[in-house]
């Protein structure tokens, strides 16, 4: 396979993951401000999708909506990662699906909606995000069933991954910093209920720990429960699971480096236990987000050809 | 439920000949699609005309206009009545237009090695030297199997009498093929039954015949040789023809960063390493092919590809330096051609032309501005052109001057009314003008035409331009037995 078109699959992957995950967000807290959760300050949530930059003027929940979703101009929002994923998926048309391309093209065309983008103002938000997270479930989907498990299956499923850990490690550090890592009060309570809920672990969690809302076995959750696919340890397992199917279309030389890459950043995991040390916790989390990133370079040197 | 007399209110343009009707009557090839169109009513015509355009809009079958940073989508427009072709008529057209490159392709061998005909004084050598599309770097280049054309697209243009002539010779990287092939596929979603009923020629082999010349042209290296299709990138508008020829030759879809030559021998950068390349389809224009020997800003290229081809390392389709061949003013000499290297009659006729470079030919067409078509003769696409009936004392006045200012860049011709065909507008069938263009495949074992080919048409009532760039469209070809 072409080394860029491995490297355009692996970015329509994490362009749409991205999506996904931010899309969850963003429904979440719409619903936690419309709630009267405290925590929600929607100027908070625009200077992280603008680069840490503030807003000119404070803007209610609408307008920051209207920037995350679809401001072309915002280049962290949902339209653009969209318009990204459709553009790599152009880009390598001849190894993937006609039903997939068709699939991105659709939700290309649905974001560009101007009826839609309207809604946001004059209808009910979370519809608007429920009907774009539901395009997102269709493209999980017809990958699912259409892809074929070659080379170029691989690429995305590993970038896959690696874009919902990064995005996993990024919430739960805002998480501690907003809380401290405690549940004091139930403010903290009610945050840390949404937070789950974001990443689509709150069902998962009563079922473990009903009664009872604690940040430490949150963080376990988040860090170590391979039966919950948001998890740390589930997804390298699982960017393991598919660099091992490169194996036999890779030069040794290339295999040995990403299998060492992700190894190590497994092995962090596994042998490291910041208990309910904050600062432990943080500190872990940055170590593990570094050797992701360590991963990705080492997928760009050995296989996409990219040396820098 | 209304039934609409289409036919009866079918008005023809005078003193154009129309492919449907003659003396008020249908014509014969016409006659059986047109019952069954009679049959459908008007709301359920709308919903096939509306169902067309989300097919092409939801598979992608769309040319990008880029601006501001931003694709903005853009369908070729279709119309749903297709245009209609007798198999005797299609006979005489095939004959035709393979002459008509049996002649180019040796021009094209004989221009860039012992150049017969210029020393025979059959075209003046100033006219092949001053064509910007002739390559020296091609001089005593011996390419695969002597073809030079591998893929051509020859537009022909009806007159008023019906006899077909060629518009012009496109011989370099022709492209609508994949327009051809998907106008046929949404026909058969629009109405069901009637291409089998209509015993219409198909045309979905024509991946299959392109693939087969290009593995031949390996085949002199290795028995697997490697093909790829080098495109300029996304932002080229004929990329969705690109991906989709690559997809059904099941061929790597390259770009020119995705190649590297190394010791005069062509590789493209996979995961796995390098990998040899064999047979290139490319859609990059000569220029930009090779910064070290063409364009130096040129960042589709492959830096040395064109000594790797010269060398014999990597065949590449359709060969360097063919622009000589069609360019404007070449084309008056075609006919010429054909009598020269084949010593045969030409089949299809050329619409007569008049150069620029000739005073007698210049003053007269400086006289008859009013009723010439004048061309530049290095460029394509509608562009560039000035249409003497339609246009305003200013332009003709610009162009006359331009014209004595370098009478090189300029050819004229007359007029010509260009067929029409019925089209489905607005809820009737409007008559519009039409141009066709087949593809032809020459490979190592002759040339191939797929049956019909791009009917392409002017879709502002009027309009006699049916370039895609100036507001034209195109619809399915039948070829009927």
């Amino acid at each position: 396979m072409l080394s860029r078109v491995a490297e355009n699959i692996f970015w329509m992957s994490r362009y749409m993951e991205r999506t996904n995950v931010q899309l969850r967000i963003l429904r979440t807290y719409y619903i936690a401000s419309q709630d009267g959760v405290p925590f929600v300050k929607w100027d908070d949530v625009y200077r992280y999708y603008n680069h840490g930059k503030s807003p000119e003027k404070t803007m209610n929940a609408n307008e920051v909506l209207q920037f995350i979703l679809f401001d072309k101009n915002n280049d962290s929002s949902v339209v653009n990662n969209i318009f990204r994923a459709r553009e790599n998926a152009r880009s390598a048309q001849d190894h993937i699906t006609k039903e997939l391309w068709q699939c991105l093209n659709d939700y290309y065309h649905l974001i560009r909606d101007t009826g839609l983008q309207k809604q946001v103002f004059a209808g009910d938000p979370v519809t608007i995000i429920d009907q774009l997270i539901k395009q997102c479930m269709l493209y999980y989907g017809v990958v699912d069933v259409s892809m074929f498990r070659s080379e170029g299956f691989n690429y995305l499923s590993i970038g896959k991954f690696i874009e919902r850990l990064l995005q996993s490690i990024t919430a739960l550090k805002m998480q501690i910093s907003r809380t401290n890592g405690l549940s004091t009060d139930s403010m903290d309570i009610v945050s840390w209920r949404y937070f789950l809920v974001s990443i689509s672990g709150y069902e998962y969690y009563l079922k473990e720990n009903s009664g009872s809302v604690k940040p430490d076995l949150i963080f376990k959750q988040v860090l170590y429960e391979m039966h919950f696919p948001h998890s740390i340890a589930y997804g390298l397992n699982q960017i393991n699971r598919y660099a091992q199917r490169l194996k036999s279309v890779s030069l040794d030389e290339s295999f040995n480096k990403i299998e060492f890459a992700i190894g190590k950043a497994s092995a962090i995991l596994k042998y490291n236990s910041p208990g309910a040390d904050t600062e432990a916790q943080v500190g872990l989390l940055e170590t593990v987000e570094s050797n992701i990133l360590n991963i990705i370079q080492s997928l760009n040197q050995n296989y996409f050809g990219i040396n820098s | 439920m209304e039934n609409i007399e289409y036919f009866k209110q079918y008005q023809t343009i005078n003193g154009v000949f129309d492919e449907m009707k003659c003396n008020e009557d249908v014509r014969k090839h016409y006659d059986s699609f047109m019952s069954a169109f009679q049959n459908i009513n008007s709301s359920e015509m709308t919903l096939k005309d509306e169902l067309a355009k989300k097919l092409f809009l939801t598979q992608g079958i769309t040319f990008t206009v880029y601006s501001s940073g931003e694709g903005i989508e853009k369908i070729f427009p279709f119309d749903i009545y297709p245009r209609i072709i007798q198999a005797a008529e299609w006979d005489f057209i095939e004959r035709g237009i393979k002459q008509r490159l049996r002649a180019l392709n040796i021009f094209l061998k004989d221009v860039y090695h012992q150049q017969f005909i210029i020393k025979d004084g059959i075209i003046p050598a100033a006219l092949i030297y001053s064509s910007p599309n002739y390559l020296r770097e091609m001089m005593n280049v011996d390419v695969p199997f002597d073809i030079y054309t591998h893929i051509s697209g020859i537009d022909l243009i009806r007159d008023h009498d019906g006899s077909y002539y060629v518009l012009e010779d496109n011989l370099r990287t022709p492209s609508g093929v994949s327009y051809m092939l998907e106008n046929r596929n949404i026909s058969y979603r629009l109405f069901p039954n009637l291409i089998p009923e209509n015993k219409v020629r198909p045309v979905s082999d024509y991946p299959d015949l392109l693939m087969k010349n290009l593995l031949g042209l390996g085949n002199r290296h290795t028995s697997r040789p490697t093909v790829v299709l080098l495109t300029p990138g996304i932002y080229n508008s004929a990329y969705f023809e690109h991906t989709t020829l690559a997809r059904l030759m099941g061929i790597e879809l390259v770009e020119g960063r995705d190649l590297v030559v190394d010791n005069h021998k062509v590789y493209m950068r996979t995961t796995r390493g390098l990998k040899k390349v064999d047979v290139i389809y490319r859609r990059v224009d000569d220029e930009f092919l090779d910064p070290l020997i063409f364009r130096p800003d040129s960042m589709l290229g492959v830096p040395g590809i064109y000594h790797a081809y010269r060398k014999g390392n990597v065949a590449i389709v359709n060969a360097m330096g063919n622009g000589v061949a069609d360019d404007k003013a070449i084309y008056a000499y075609v006919p010429d051609m054909i009598k020269y290297y084949l010593n045969e009659e030409p089949i299809l006729k050329n619409v007569p032309t008049y150069r620029m470079e000739n005073v007698d030919e210049r003053e007269y067409t400086l006289k008859n501005l009013n009723n010439m078509v004048v061309k530049r003769t290095n460029e394509s696409g509608g562009y560039g052109m000035l249409i003497g009936n339609i246009a305003s004392d200013q332009e003709l006045k610009e162009f006359s001057e331009e014209i004595v200012k370098s009478p090189r860049q300029f050819i004229a011709q007359p007029i010509i009314s260009l067929s029409s065909a019925p089209c489905y507008i607005d809820g009737k069938l409007q008559p519009r003008r039409v141009d066709l263009r087949p593809f032809a495949l020459s490979g190592p074992d002759g040339i191939e035409i797929v049956p019909g080919g791009l009917t392409r048409v002017a879709l502002k009532e009027g309009s006699i331009v049916v370039n895609s760039s100036q507001g034209g469209g195109s619809k399915d070809t039948w070829v009927v037995d």
